[in-house]
């Protein structure tokens, strides 16, 4: 991983279109500004991870699950 | 093409009715082909849907239609963000749909409201997207919901 040191206010650019801005420093805690082309998709990563995760907990599990009317019986 | 499906056994699909996801789905990025099912059932309409793998039959995915149960549900995500995986489309022609998490004891049963599927019946293209609406979860319990009559 690349590590730059950079202070308030300053930027760092990525493929000349992407800015990333330091806009305040207090304590353990960064504020960040993001100036990216409209299809760059941005989210902080626990979120990625928990949908991730989440998925990895949604698929069908033939061990719990042995006949999807269970499931309809809920519905009705 | 006859594909193995994990709860309807082989089901006769055409190549081009199959979804694709171009970087597949978050946890199985490797799979990228899925079949989209509806569950027709004799004597009611059914609120479920299916997304099975045809890569890997033990990867089936219960989807909701949350608008459904949300009426107000208004996932927001950049359009050009959402057209670069999925191509351009008419509105008419997207399906949003909400990903079921169903646990043994199954009125624990949530659906992912914060990162919706999304599929382009134009092109066939699909994506998870991540809404960024703040208050929307990844776990919101339906089953509580349905039963309190959908406060």
């Amino acid at each position: 991983m690349l590590v730059l040191s950079r202070k308030k206010g300053d930027s760092i650019i990525i493929q000349d279109n992407i800015e990333i801005k330091i806009i305040e420093i207090s304590g353990d805690q960064v504020k960040i500004g993001i100036k990216a082309p409209k299809d760059v998709s941005i989210h902080r990563k626990e979120i990625h991870y928990q949908i991730k995760e989440e998925n990895k907990n949604s698929i069908l599990n033939s061990n719990h699950i042995t006949d999807i009317s269970d499931i309809k019986k809920f519905f009705k | 093409m006859i594909l193995n499906t994990k709860f309807f056994g082989e089901v006769k699909v055409e190549d081009d009715k199959l979804i694709t996801f171009k970087e597949g789905i978050p946890g199985f990025e490797n799979l990228t082909k899925f079949l989209f099912m509806l569950d027709v059932d004799e004597n009611e309409n059914s609120p479920f849907y299916w997304l099975q793998s045809t890569e890997d039959i033990d990867v089936v995915f219960t989807l909701f239609d949350p608008f459904e149960y949300f009426e107000d549900y208004n996932p927001i995500v950049s359009i050009e963000e959402l057209k670069g995986a999925i191509g351009d489309f008419d509105d008419e022609n997207i399906l949003i749909y909400a990903i079921a998490n169903i646990p043994d004891n199954i009125s624990d049963m949530t659906i992912n409201l914060k990162a919706p599927i999304v599929i382009n019946m134009q092109t066939n293209l699909a994506k998870q997207i991540i809404a960024t609406n703040e208050d929307y979860s990844i776990k919101t319990n339906l089953y509580s919901y349905i039963k309190k009559g959908g406060e």
